[in-house]
């Protein structure tokens, strides 16, 4: 038995090891949710519905720019320092992204095809299924705009779907989805008065369909396409529900000179009543450098003077007919007399906000630490008069409109309008309200006189002013490119664009020719040396994005849009 | 293959040389043919063959001994064949430490039966007898004329008993007792040199002019040491490897002025591929074994003795060697986690019957940084401002008034004021700060000590290692510091004679102090300087007579760095573990250990805000708040559990069997939280109770595990044929049950030709020769995370949308999952061969070919309507295909001068030979037939002179730039004939003019060693370099403005541009925002190869003489450099060596810009090494 302690020490090691048991191996996360622990209770349902907030980018952060400025950029709103690639019809076909992306809606999708399981009561289940609804039916309304045709999913894929490689579904397959899903939100969605503060309710989804429905319904009506009318109906009955309904009013003080930019330039909006939503700015919680990006104008855009020119005098006439309108031979002169809705969004040289601010830095003028302003129309939207804002940097306070009455008041005229249904009394409860907002002279229909130097000479005198009020009140807030396509107006981009009658005396430094570019009249040319042969949007193909080359070879049933 | 016929053929042509003396050998032996006696010699040589020991002793012993072949068993066991042959030849052997055994005169007065217990009997007990001291050979010189007695030492001021020591020229000599004792009484005055030899140890001659007492010291042969080589689960001898190993001696990276050991092990192990991130005292290289692994992922598995742990964290004071198993038959007992190589760090162990010796090594270090980027002036920049703007849009950036006064304040900043106020209100700031000198401090020191005990009885030993290293960052003030202290305890005791126990703590603590980096103000510190302003116009404080004082804080990053906020990592792994070894019967062992390794990490960030001066008086803090402190901790606990049982058995004394069978288990538990919460009170206190804002909290925890058996067979005949079997039969909890376990065999044979008997003949020449081929298949578990087969929801702590009064969280929906996904396996095929010529020139050499299959990657290219990333398969297949070259020429050149010199050279190229998801080979994603690491890029014609040549030329539009080509700009070939400059479709069939124009992968690495010792000097250089590597500079450090309009950017592409003045300019036009001209083409291409002086050292070690009277057994004193010198033809004032990794196919090998780097340092060291 000499072996005796050897074999019990070896065998005693030998159970220690090999006595562990047999679920050693089973390990399984225990510290992130997974399917098998999640759609039970109305918090997950919450948090789900939380991220897809932030598709309301609002303003600029750190270090981008902001979108709701600068969406204008591409139109003929704002004319940047480098020319809009797509508003000059030299936008390329993109290898991948461009657009093209798919995430909103898988995870739209995945929610709706699973959030019934969650054992909770069907009104809170549908208050987030509502939420979500209201997501997709935006994201897709993109799409739609961007590419057209899509196809349209109603449940997340794997990867082997067929409808990954499917063909685009029509437009008119994916409208009439994306406005029973929009109509499905607004049933599910809780009231304002019942919503929580700041989340989407009934009427943020109706302002988004009647915002959609005008875009489609004036975009098949002006391509000749069928059903343009059902659309324009929904956005005139959406509209009207919102304006019936009286939630929300327009913000008029009685301060013509600062109700309009109050909107704007607000840091809180939570007591403006013209908020249908609206994204907040907080110290500590979440920044923005938009005020003091516009008054350094380092988003480097500027106004072009085709929306200068689009004012009304102080009279209520375009300045083809109204007397009160003194010429443009400088850019102090040009302001004068003209609807007070224009010195809120473009700065008045001699009467800015700031002290000490006498022009815009236009190029070659020698004024360093700004941007440029191309055109010499410098932009005061969202131009907070306040030191402390400024000095915040990227931590402003400065809060985002997202959705305002105000647009659906002119959604409900130009809806209405298109239905030839906008009488004066359509007209006084939209329009008016806004005219009277901004302190312009009502607009009466019997005594419109068609503008000469009309873009849309054809258009009847009523459409015309209604898309003029449009472009006046919503310049610099992302919407004009898509006016433009619905109208099939893209042929205005192609009009040179130009900026204000250049004064040598008062830019001294500024050479003509070689630091700054001017026509034949001596108006600034913005992009006289980099794009000489002026923008080139072409209609036959630029209303609509090229599909990214990749996405074409991966799915051959995708086709390229037309002229790509 | 084709080098395996080489070898092949090679073999063969040798063979034939060899025909000729062989046979005249032959008959030689044949003439000269005695009695059936076998040379004691030759039993004794294959008694270390055989059982693999290493048997010592003095050539005179045996000469002319023989043996009677019947006392050979060699089914027996050694020590009894010992003693039956040694009591005939006056013989008696010591085991001196396990597998080397040693061979003394039996003592007059002990019978063999005492030989037995040799092995107890230390110095201290063995009773004195000088009757041995002095041979019958030399007693019958009777003519007594002086006598000289001294001890022999070794370098631990042990005695060695058994040197030889021989009067130099003549055949008389002595060896020394068990004391290491000698005695000469009847030296002739012309019999002055004495020589002492010894194996294992350097030859060492000694003039003894009048002394009577001579102490000597023979210094270890490292050579020698290397013979044993560790293996997985135990040791080898390096004849009977049959796998692919490298090994390396400790000694190697001992004062080498290093804060991580894997910087000191650059260039030395050939295909060991150290790669530093930057030059951060703080960053960790990362080692690679033979190039690419896996598409995702995979690294070589570290172990420091037996347990996984960062080898970074060790003192390379502490490290014994270190060895690489490379190929898969090699590492193959480590299964899942050994696929791309093992690195087995041994660390110094106590030596029994040893007095305590305790050591002292400390060095002094100062450090500057080897490269740092030529950044345009002040001037310089504000004109190639301008100029790119105006390139750009035809606008003026800064007005010439505004030059004017930059020139002014810099011609005078006295008279000059260093603002001015704009027009509109704002500050317009023309001060001229260096941005380096400002930042940087010129040397940066350092500093490292280490203090070791090392000691034992017959029984027990011992090891005790303290260590400190202490090592400032770059900066000029409120620099980063590292900070690390070794501990180490390592005992080994007998405690029957059949059961050893170990116990061993390694404790090391970490700590890393650095500056606090505003998220606000950029990325990191390197990455700020290319900013323009504020850093380039803005003085550091406000000058005397602004409106707001003298002394403000500017916005001048400076302020950013002294502001007090820090970044403070601290760090401590604490490794416990105990071993046990049982002879459970003859031949037989078993082993087990455990270990528990427990890292805690505490990271404490805080920002603290500050206000500062920008571009008006009025003060801001945006950029530097909120001020907040971030706390974050992370505790894991490691366990590994190992059980294995060895035995090794001769059979027939032709057939030496050893096999192995075992059981290992490891499981880790890591939890993670942190808490960051805004607003401090007091900038003074940052702690989380003194805050008032927002809080934000996160929480992590996770395990794996795996457990798995191994085996191992090795079989050997003769010496001459190896065979060795392992396989691993692994488990894993990274896949569900039912997939998660693997089987993973592999086999290697050797041949080693020189012991064959045609080879003898040519055994001076061509001591040994072996050849060796292995093949092995591994698994690869290495995923992405721990739960790869589990759909996990995300979330997102802070949604940018207030909702309720705060950033709400959300949760976003779980990707796609595949439902067969499981292990990777990884097959390498090795052909190697080993040489030595001459008995001075050794080389190895192994070709290799490392097929990875099944690789988790992303799954089918789907179109983006899925809408989620594609999940994971194990879809692809990737061939890497390598050779990896050693050689070093090692010689006692005379007396004095002993030298070495040795190369290391290694290369592959990796082909993914399998990747269904790209069928249409889109070159933007992996593909069939891809060389990784190539670039796909444009030929370049040339720059267009002028508008015309743009307008004739091919179209680019595409690529870019709208229209606006012209002068300047880069002109493309129109590789593919339509006369316009595209991408194509972007796939290979159709790239457009698009081509693969090199590959970023480092071909041709290599490392060259050289050591030289002469008398007390010794010497130590090494070269490390890559001979080919591509390199696509990008990011703004290298382009400035062209990369990005605000940016500094070097004088390389600013006074190297095109312009209407300089048309001959190698750089595009310097046009703002331009990246249309820097696509990757061929003009732009460069070179990042380089050789490097990565060590030199010099020392000196205080000879005997001296060492005697200050009772002391060593010193050395030494000056080392690290990175002195380079060259390279990289442009733009960058480091080769560290230049950021472009991948445009894998975002996580992506590192960033040329030049946003910590900059690697050049070093100088001094240091002193005593031993007591």
């Amino acid at each position: 038995m000499k072996n005796f302690p050897k074999i019990v020490t070896s065998a005693f090691l030998t159970l220690l090891l090999v006595s562990c048991s047999d679920d050693f191996l089973d390990r399984v996360p225990t510290d992130s949710l997974n399917e098998s622990n999640f759609w039970h209770n109305e918090g997950e349902l919450k948090q789900y519905a939380n991220n897809f907030y932030s598709t309301f980018t609002g303003h600029a952060t750190a270090t981008s720019l902001s979108p709701i400025v600068t969406g204008d950029n591409q139109s003929d709103n704002l004319a940047p320092v480098d020319f809009n690639l797509v508003a000059a019809g030299k936008n390329i076909v993109p290898t991948s992204g461009g657009g093209w992306i798919w995430t909103t809606i898988r995870a739209c999708n995945y929610f709706l095809a699973r959030y019934q399981q969650a054992p909770i009561s069907q009104e809170v289940k549908d208050k987030y299924a509502g939420e979500v609804r209201f997501f997709k039916a935006l994201d897709y309304f993109d799409k739609v705009k961007n590419f057209g045709d899509v196809p349209w999913l109603s449940k997340d894929l794997t990867t082997n779907s067929p409808e990954l490689y499917a063909a685009r579904d029509s437009r008119i397959l994916v409208m009439d989805s994306l406005l029973a899903t929009i109509n499905t939100a607004i049933a599910n969605l809780p009231d304002k008065a019942a919503a929580e503060t700041g989340r989407i309710n009934k009427d943020v989804a109706l302002t988004l369909k009647a915002r959609i429905c005008l875009f489609e319904g004036t975009f098949r009506k002006y391509r000749g396409i069928d059903g343009g009318e059902k659309f324009l109906r929904e956005a005139v009955s959406a509209s009207d529900q919102l304006i019936s309904e009286a939630h929300y009013q327009v913000h008029n003080t009685g301060n013509p000179a600062a109700d309009y930019a109050a909107l704007f330039n607000s840091l809180d909006l939570s007591t403006n009543k013209e908020m249908i939503l609206y994204k907040s700015y907080e110290t500590g919680l979440l920044g923005t450098g938009t005020s003091r990006n516009i008054q350094l104008n380092e988003f480097n855009t500027s106004a072009s003077k085709a929306l200068i020119e689009s004012y009304l005098c102080a009279d209520g006439k375009p300045i083809s007919q109204s007397p009160l309108y003194l010429g443009d031979d400088s850019i102090q002169v040009e302001m004068k007399n003209r609807d007070p809705r224009l010195a809120q969004t473009i700065v008045v040289p001699g009467t800015g906000i700031q002290a000490g601010f006498k022009l815009p830095a236009i190029p070659g003028s020698g004024f360093a630490g700004v941007g440029v302003v191309p055109t010499g129309y410098q932009l005061t939207k969202y131009w907070v008069a306040d030191q402390t804002e400024f000095v915040r940097i990227q931590n402003g306070i400065l809060d985002a409109p997202t959705y305002r009455y105000g647009e659906v008041l002119l959604v409900n005229a130009e809806a209405n309008a298109e239905l030839g249904l906008a009488t004066q009394e359509v007209i006084d409860k939209t329009i008016n309200v806004l005219r009277k907002r901004a302190g312009m002279p009502a607009m009466v229909i019997s005594a419109l006189v068609k503008d000469q130097r009309s873009e849309f000479p054809e258009l009847p005198v009523l459409l015309d002013e209604i898309r003029r009020e449009r472009r006046v009140e919503l310049a610099a807030e992302g919407l004009r490119f898509d006016d433009l396509v619905r109208w099939k107006a893209g042929k205005l981009l192609n009009k040179p664009v130009t900026g204000m009658k250049f004064v040598q005396k008062q830019y001294p430094k500024a050479v003509p020719g070689s630091s700054i570019f001017l026509n034949d009249k001596g108006y600034i040319m913005p992009y006289g040396k980099s794009l000489p042969g002026g923008r080139t949007f072409d209609e036959s193909k630029n209303y609509f994005l090229p599909l990214p080359l990749d996405e074409l070879s991966l799915n051959t049933n995708l086709k390229q849009n037309p002229g790509w | 293959m084709s080098v395996f016929t080489w070898l092949f053929c090679a073999s063969l042509s040798w063979g034939i040389a060899c025909a000729q003396p062989l046979a005249l050998k032959l008959s030689h032996q044949q003439g000269s043919q005695q009695s059936a006696r076998t040379k004691l010699a030759d039993v004794l040589q294959r008694f270390k063959d055989h059982y693999k020991v290493d048997i010592l002793y003095a050539d005179q012993f045996i000469s002319n001994q023989y043996v009677a072949p019947s006392l050979i068993r060699m089914d027996d066991k050694l020590e009894a064949n010992l003693e039956r042959i040694l009591p005939g030849a006056g013989l008696r052997y010591m085991e001196q430490k396990a597998g080397t055994f040693l061979l003394i005169p039996a003592r007059a007065t002990s019978g063999p039966k005492s030989v037995p217990e040799a092995g107890r009997s230390s110095a201290q007990e063995a009773p004195k007898d000088d009757s041995f001291n002095a041979t019958p050979a030399i007693q019958q010189e009777k003519r007594q004329l002086r006598s000289i007695s001294g001890v022999v030492t070794d370098g631990r001021q042990e005695p060695l008993p058994g040197v030889s020591v021989v009067i130099k020229g003549t055949q008389k000599g002595t060896i020394t007792d068990v004391e290491g004792r000698f005695t000469f009484q009847d030296l002739q005055d012309n019999e002055d040199v004495l020589v002492f030899s010894y194996v294992g140890y350097q030859r060492q001659e000694v003039p003894i002019g009048t002394e009577t007492k001579l102490n000597v010291v023979l210094r270890a042969d490292d050579k020698e040491l290397e013979e044993v080589v560790v293996v997985g689960y135990g040791t080898k001898s390096r004849e009977t490897v049959t796998g692919a190993i490298s090994q390396i001696s400790g000694s190697a990276l001992t004062s080498r002025p290093v804060t991580k050991v894997g910087q000191a092990l650059q260039g030395l192990i050939p295909n060991l591929n150290v790669t530093n991130p930057d030059g951060n005292p703080n960053a960790n290289p990362s080692f690679n074994i033979r190039g690419n692994t896996s598409l995702s992922g995979g690294s070589a598995l570290v172990l420091v003795d037996g347990i996984q742990m960062d080898m970074n964290l060790l003192n390379p004071a502490d490290i014994e060697s270190i060895t690489v198993l490379k190929d898969a038959a090699s590492a193959a007992i480590y299964g899942a986690r050994g696929a791309f190589g093992v690195i087995l760090v041994t660390t110094k162990k106590g030596t029994k019957d040893r007095k305590p010796q305790i050591s002292y090594a400390g060095s002094m270090q100062f450090n500057k940084p080897t490269y740092l980027p030529d950044l345009l002036s002040t001037t310089e920049y504000l004109e190639s401002q301008n100029i790119a703007q105006l390139n750009s849009n035809g606008t003026q950036k800064y007005s010439d008034e505004q030059v004017q006064w930059v020139r002014d304040y810099i011609a005078d900043p006295v008279k000059n004021p260093s603002y001015h106020m704009l027009p509109n209100g704002k500050i317009f700031w023309n001060a001229n700060p260096n941005v380096l000198k400002n930042m940087l401090q010129p040397w940066a020191p350092g500093q490292n000590h280490t203090v070791n005990v090392n000691g034992g009885n017959s029984k027990t030993s011992y090891y005790f290692s303290g260590g400190f290293l202490r090592q400032e960052g770059l900066f000029k003030t409120s620099t980063d510091i590292f900070k690390r202290y070794n501990f180490t305890t390592n005992v080994n005791t007998e405690l029957t004679e059949w059961l050893k126990l170990g116990a061993k703590v390694n404790y090391i603590s970490t700590g890393y102090d650095e500056p606090h980096k505003y998220p606000n103000k950029g990325t990191d510190w390197w990455e700020q300087m290319t900013r323009g302003e504020p850093q380039i116009l803005f003085p550091i404080k406000t000058p005397a007579g602004s409106p707001v004082g003298e002394g403000v804080a500017t916005e001048n990053f400076v302020n950013f760095l002294e502001s007090g906020s820090r970044k403070i990592s601290n760090s401590s792994t604490g490794i416990y573990s105990i071993d046990a070894q049982a002879k459970v019967a003859s031949g037989l062992k078993v082993s087990g250990n455990f270990s528990y390794t427990s890292t805690r990490q505490n990271l404490k960030e805080t920002q603290v805000a500050f206000p500062y001066i920008r571009d008006t008086w009025i003060p801001q803090i945006s950029g530097t708040s909120p001020s907040f402190v971030q706390r974050d901790f992370t505790a894991s606990d490691y366990f590994a559990a190992n059980l294995y049982a060895d035995y090794s058995r001769v059979f027939s004394g032709k057939h030496a069997i050893s096999a192995l069978v075992g059981y290992n288990q490891e499981w880790l538990n890591l939890t993670a939280s942190s808490v960051k919460r805004q607003d401090l009170v007091s900038g003074q206190v940052p702690v989380l109770n003194l805050t008032t804002g927002t809080i934000t909290a996160t929480d992590q925890q996770t395990s794996w595990a795996i457990r798995g058996i191994f085996g191992r067979l090795n079989y050997d005949y003769m010496g001459k044929y190896l065979v060795e079997f392992n396989s691993r039969y692994d488990g894993t909890s990274r896949f569900p049950s039912g997939r998660r376990f693997g089987y993973f065999p592999s086999v290697s044979v050797g041949w080693r030709i020189s012991q064959e008997n045609f080879m003898k003949p040519l055994a001076r020449v061509l001591p040994e020769l072996k050849l060796r081929a292995s093949y092995g298949s591994l698994g690869n578990q290495l995923t992405s995370n721990n739960f790869p087969y589990i759909s996990l929801f995300g979330v997102t702590a802070q949604v940018p949308y207030i909702l309720g009064g705060a950033l709400p969280a959300g949760i976003t929906s779980p990707g796609l999952v595949s439902p067969d996904l499981t292990w990777e396996k990884v097959s390498t095929i090795d052909f190697g061969a080993d040489a030595n010529l001459w008995g001075k020139l050794s080389l190895g050499f192994d070709w290799y070919r490392r097929v990875t299959s099944g690789m988790l990657v992303d799954g089918d290219r789907l179109p983006a309507v899925l809408g989620t990333p594609v999940p994971q398969r194990n879809a692809a297949e990737l061939r890497t295909t390598g050779f990896e070259f050693s050689a070093k020429w090692s010689e006692q050149a005379g007396e004095h001068l002993r030298y070495d010199v040795g190369l290391m050279l290694s290369n592959y190229q990796a082909v993914i030979a399998k990747f269904d998801n790209n069928p249409n080979k889109l070159i933007t994603n992996y593909y069939k037939g891809q060389n990784i690491g190539e670039i796909w890029g444009f030929e370049t014609v040339g720059i267009f002179q002028n508008s015309g040549d743009a307008t004739s030329a091919p179209d680019q539009n595409q690529l870019g730039n709208s229209g606006k080509w012209g002068a300047g700009d880069i002109q493309y070939k129109d590789l593919d004939g339509d006369s316009r400059i595209t991408r194509g479709n972007n796939t290979v069939a159709n790239p457009g003019d698009q081509r693969v124009i090199g590959n970023i992968t480092p071909k041709y690495q290599f490392g060259v060693t050289g050591n030289l010792a002469w008398r007390e000097f010794d010497f130590n250089v090494l070269f490390q370099g890559i001979g080919k590597h591509d390199f696509v500079p990008r990011g703004s450090y290298f382009w400035g403005a062209i990369n990005n309009s605000g940016a500094v950017g070097t004088g390389e592409v600013y006074h190297d541009a095109w312009s209407a003045e300089h048309k001959d300019g190698y750089y595009p036009i310097y046009k703002a925002n331009s990246s249309y001209n820097i696509l990757p083409q061929t003009r732009y291409l460069q070179s990042s190869a380089y050789v490097r002086l990565k060590n030199i050292s010099l020392g000196y070690s205080l000879p005997a003489k001296a060492l005697e009277k200050l009772r002391l057994v060593q010193v050395r004193i030494y000056a080392t450099g690290q990175n002195l010198w380079e060259f390279t033809r990289l442009k733009g004032n960058f480091d080769p060596e560290v230049t950021g990794v472009t991948d445009s196919k894998d975002a996580s090998k992506d590192s960033g810009d040329v030049g946003m780097f910590y900059p690697l340092q050049r070093v100088v060291s001094f240091g002193i090494q005593l031993t007591l």
